[in-house]
């Protein structure tokens, strides 16, 4: 079936000259230019704001650990195998203690490589990697981005320490 | 030939066969957990339940053997439900570990769960255990916990290995799977390791391969291993230029689905820290042009009858063709020694390992590179000046030369192309860093003249070269004008060669049975 | 040295001093409010980082074009590639030679300079000081078609390319818009102009000040568009486009030496409005406002004060219509410049003739 294209009317004088048009657009942006100087801009001051990010935001790792500090992973490569970006390097070794068997001997995520998708947060059997909400670690040096167990274990910022932090700039 | 009906399709099959090879034999999978072809039926798990007309109740496919007229249903409502029930029977003490479990991955009940099994149990109570303190030897892990309970190593030690270490402890739930060693009964036999591929589960695991790795992170090879002169075949598990592990390929010719654990295990020289880093000239380190231009002047400089090659039988066919073509343009003896009392048909012991610790000695004899018995009196007299000497790591050429083991570490001229350094290596004027099997192409001939493939898994480590290209531009340095560039070429030229010894040696072979045979008549 | 040459020298290098000190500090704090008024306008805040209200951020910019790597590719025309910056720099800075900013005041009654009688808020009183205007910043289009040139970048040319056409193409609006002005005014001396403007129209009952926009509002227009086009602000930025031609003419330029063209394009803008306001705006003067009557040091503040007004008027409105205006099809351009505003422009033209032609003969006014 044949489509039928309106044509536009053609212009008026005073469109083709173009000026009111020029004039109108002049005017919107002096419009917003008196409104942000009259303090109604829409950005976010950041490094003294912060924006309140949604919960299931994903972000810099985490390893959460056992009340006694005993790493929970244990090794499964889930994660290793399932990350899209091959951020991840697990390599495991034996649990002294045979209820638990296996543990990671060595852990460590490339925060240069993720895309933070948090397939390994979904992946993970155990509940031994989470992605928090800080966002905040930038570093000048590619080393600084490589998370190991150490790191991994204690840098995540705690969700309400972040919260708290939200709430105060808003 | 028995015609019967698969769900729907009428095939033919051969005679004697249970249902599940049949079923196997036009693309239809059966589940099963303890039938395994080279064991005997115990028609214990019934995981394989399938439906058989007319018969009202289910029957186990493993212990069901083809009739003419059979009508099979594999894939009907009961059937199904009847799978999902024992897959959940199954779990009931299962402690369903996967993340922990080495077996993760390449496990028979994993995939049977997650394939005929359903995603929930309805069983609530307190799962059995057992203790873990067990003494199970050195190769393997044994965690009962996850034990099903086929029985595949009751079986498998009692008729395979013929040493029946394994036995039931306790009874009903708490049945165990449980070595005694005793008796002279260990569980450390030369074919332990198979266990980790025969367990369905987690129960039996490797322990060389324990926690190294996941087994999909692998690449896998097909190869022969190069252990004896059997020639099981076998796959190479690599990752990232490195062994893993070693795992049995079905070869009913050959080495059926088993391999033994020599084999299994000992591919740690492959990786050892005395792989020669590269190639020297005089002890210092030198490039491959600079070497291999000194190895092929030095092999020309002592004239015919003082010069000599000698070989490991570890080399390739088609490495062996040019160990002949460069004694050719020498004009010198290629030759192998033979070890002390070695026939490559010397059986070790009842299943595969052979007393031959080398994996070609057949296709070097096809070859024409055999024992020289004068040749280590020349050796140790002083005749040889200039030696070309290959691979004396191997074992067997090692145990060869070592009664004349200081006559060769002062020969003036001699070159060693070697994967791992020993005594010559380190004596050496010339030494050239050869590959290990892994890292090599070509093929073995095994002790009744099967010539098989091996495949190269990696390249070789660090500045080490391929066997084949070292020889070939020793040969071309010697000034011989070879035609075969590679290792395809060079099987090419020698096929005729092999298929003639292979027969030679089949009806070798069966004259000797026969002779046997009548021996044992008379 | 006859001491009249040597004070004028003294005078005129002091002059050459103040005004490019001020004139590249005008460049700087421009480029800071460009980028913070097209902030405002899109409801942003802007640079803020640098000291209060990012007032030192010129001086970082500044200094980050320092520290670059000065890199010079190896396929570029090493001579020209080096002079291009420079040519494009030194015609946007010798125009404002002749750009009057206030009144003269009477020279110190004694020392140097009170052989000259006077001193000018001016570098250089020529007679024909807007042609010179004309013939210099046409110049300012070599710079940047020997860097399209130099650089042997195709995008580079092709950038260089459309700078030329287009400055070819509204340099004719441009000089016969102001035609008009001149016949007005009857000289093409700046100051002269602004003199004139001073005046009333008086054939009409109510006074209305004889400001060029006034006597030549269409003339007015037209000017203002050409100088957008001449400086190549949006809606005619065409000799840049990040999408098409990768950057322009300045694709192979680096460090200082994009900082040259940027510091030329600007300081176009910045000469552009000043040289509007004398044409069109009446210069430092405001109309019913006296302001020779005050003390020689207070009336120069009050009409640099104004001059800066007025020309700070218009340097806003090339910011204000650059983050207003999407920019113009090159075919949109060109009929433009060659079909609308030069019939215009002559138009205007034939008509300010006639209107004289007819005030002459018959006599009015
Ligand atoms: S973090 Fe989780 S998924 Fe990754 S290895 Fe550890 S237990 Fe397995
Ligand atoms: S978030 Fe995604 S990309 Fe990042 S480590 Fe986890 S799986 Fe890999
Ligand atoms: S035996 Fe199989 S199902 Fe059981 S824990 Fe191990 S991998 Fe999982
Ligand atoms: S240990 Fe493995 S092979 Fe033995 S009975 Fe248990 S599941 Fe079967
Ligand atoms: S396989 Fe048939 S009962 Fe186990």
């Amino acid at each position: 079936m044949a489509i039928i294209v309106k044509k536009p009317a053609p212009l008026t004088f005073w469109e083709r000259i173009y000026l009111p048009a020029i004039l109108k657009g002049l005017g919107m942006t002096m419009r917003h230019m008196i409104k942000t100087l009259a303090g109604g801009g829409v950005t976010i001051r950041y490094p003294e704001q912060h924006k309140r990010v949604p919960n299931n935001y994903r972000a810099l790792h985490v390893m959460p650990t056992w009340e006694d500090g005993h790493i929970k992973c244990v090794a499964c490569e889930m994660c290793s195998t399932v990350c899209p970006a091959n951020a991840i390097t697990v390599h495991a070794e034996e649990d002294e203690n045979p209820e638990i068997e296996k543990r990671a001997a060595f852990y460590e995520i490339d925060e240069l490589r993720c895309i933070f998708c948090g397939f390994c947060e979904e992946v993970c059997p155990r509940d031994a990697i989470h992605l928090t909400k800080n966002y905040e670690f930038v570093t000048d040096n590619r080393e600084g981005f490589l998370y190991g167990m150490d790191r991994l274990t204690k840098t995540g910022r705690l969700v309400s320490e972040l919260e708290a932090k939200e709430n105060k700039d808003r | 030939m028995p015609k019967i009906t698969i769900d729907g399709i009428e095939c033919e099959v051969a005679d004697g066969l249970n249902v599940i090879e049949a079923a196997k034999t036009i693309g239809i999978h059966i589940p099963h957990f303890c039938y395994h072809p080279a064991l005997s039926l115990v028609g214990q798990c019934r995981m394989c339940l399938i439906e058989l007309d007319p018969i009202p109740k289910l029957q186990t496919a493993c212990s069901t053997f083809v009739k003419d007229g059979m009508v099979i249903r594999t894939n009907t409502e009961k059937v199904i439900k009847a799978r999902k029930a024992i897959m959940e029977f199954l779990l009931i003490n299962h402690p369903l570990d996967c993340p922990e479990c080495d077996q993760a991955g390449e496990c028979d009940l994993q995939n049977n769960s997650f394939e005929f099994g359903q995603g929930f149990s309805r069983f609530e109570e307190q799962k059995r255990t057992y203790s873990r303190d067990i003494p199970v030897g050195e190769k393997l892990v044994r965690i009962q916990d996850r034990c099903i309970h086929c029985t595949r190593c009751i079986r498998f030690f009692r008729e395979i290995v013929q040493n029946e270490v394994m036995t039931y402890q306790w009874r009903g739930n708490n049945t165990a799977m449980t070595p005694l060693e005793q008796d002279g009964r260990r569980l450390d036999t030369n074919y332990s390791g198979n266990m980790h591929e025969l367990c369905p589960c987690g129960a039996l695991t490797l322990k060389d391969f324990r926690f190294k790795t996941r087994p999909w992170n692998l690449a896998n090879t097909e190869s022969v291993c190069p252990l004896c002169s059997t020639g099981c075949n076998i796959f190479i598990d690599h990752k990232q230029r490195k062994i893993f592990r070693i795992r049995p390929r079905v070869n009913m010719d050959v080495n059926t689905w088993w391999i033994c654990d020599f084999g299994r295990i000992d591919f740690g020289y492959a990786h050892s820290e005395t792989r020669i880093a590269g190639p020297r000239v005089k002890g210092a380190d030198a490039d491959w042009k600079t070497a291999l231009d000194t190895a092929a002047g030095l092999l020309k400089t002592t004239g015919a009858s003082a010069t000599a090659i000698l070989c490991s039988a570890d080399a390739t066919n088609e490495e062996a063709l040019l160990v002949k073509k460069l004694a050719a343009a020498l004009g010198c003896s290629a030759a192998s020694l033979p070890a002390p009392g070695v026939d490559p048909l010397e059986m070790e012991d009842h299943l595969l390992l052979r007393a031959d610790k080398a994996a070609n000695t057949q296709g070097l004899k096809a070859l024409g590179i055999v024992p020289d018995p004068a040749l280590a009196d020349k050796l140790s007299g002083g005749a040889i000046k200039t030696l070309l000497l290959i691979n004396p790591f191997n074992k067997q050429l090692a145990a060869a030369l070592d009664g004349v083991r200081d006559a060769v570490a002062k020969i003036p001229n001699l070159v060693v192309l070697d994967h791992n350094e020993t005594d010559f290596s380190k004596a050496a004027a010339v030494v050239l860093p050869g590959a290990v099997w892994a890292e090599k192409n070509g093929t073995f001939t095994n002790y009744k003249g099967l010539v098989q493939r091996i495949n190269q898994a990696f390249a070789p480590a660090g500045k080490a070269r391929g066997d084949f290209d070292i020889l070939l531009a020793l040969a071309q340095g010697a000034g011989a004008d070879i035609a075969c560039k590679t290792h395809i070429d060079a099987y090419n030229e020698i096929r005729d060669d092999l298929l003639k010894l292979e027969a030679q040696i089949k009806k070798d072979i069966e004259a000797l049975q026969k002779a046997a045979a009548e021996a044992e008549k008379a | 040295m006859d001491s009249a040459v040597l004070a004028t020298v003294i005078l005129a290098l002091i002059k050459i001093a103040l005004i490019l000190a001020v004139l590249f500090t005008g460049v700087a704090y421009y480029s800071l409010a460009e980028r913070k008024f097209s902030a405002f306008m899109q409801d942003r805040i802007g640079p803020n980082r640098c000291g209060p209200f990012a007032l030192l951020q010129p001086l970082a910019d500044g200094v980050k074009f320092f520290l670059k790597e000065d890199v010079i590719p190896h396929h570029v025309d090493k001579v020209l590639y080096l002079a291009a910056p420079a040519m494009a720099m030194i015609p946007a800075m010798a125009t404002i030679a002749v750009v009057p900013f206030a009144d003269p005041i009477p020279a110190p009654a004694s020392g140097l300079f009170a052989s000259l009688g006077q001193i000018q808020f001016q570098l250089a009183d020529i007679n024909v000081g807007m042609l010179y205007i004309f013939a210099v910043s046409g110049l300012a289009v070599y710079g940047v078609v020997i860097a399209g040139w130099a650089s042997n970048n195709k995008y580079a040319l092709l950038g260089s390319l459309r700078a030329s056409a287009q400055m070819i193409s509204y340099e004719l609006t441009l000089g016969l818009s102001v035609l008009g002005v001149f016949m007005v005014y009857e000289t093409l001396q700046l100051d002269a102009i602004v003199a004139a403007q001073t005046s009333f129209i008086s054939f009409l009952p109510v006074a209305i000040p004889k400001w060029g926009i006034v006597v030549q509002p269409l003339g007015f227009l037209l000017f203002l568009i050409a100088t957008f086009a001449e400086t190549s602000r949006l809606p005619f930025d065409l000799p840049e486009g990040e999408a098409e031609i990768v950057a322009g003419y300045h694709v192979e330029y680096g460090s200082m030496k994009f900082m040259l063209f940027m510091l030329a394009e600007y300081s176009h803008m910045i000469i552009a409005s000043a040289v509007i306001t004398c044409l069109f705006l009446g210069g430092w003067n405001l109309p019913w406002v006296d302001m020779s009557s005050l003390p020689a040091v207070q009336r120069v503040a009050a009409q640099l004060a104004v001059f800066t007004a007025k020309a700070g008027f218009f340097a806003f409105l090339f910011i204000w219509v650059r983050w207003t205006l999407p920019r113009f099809r090159y075919d949109q351009l060109m009929r433009l410049g060659w079909k609308v505003l030069l019939p215009l422009a002559i138009a205007n033209l034939v008509a300010t003739g006639a209107f004289y032609v007819v005030k002459y003969t018959v006599g009015i006014g």
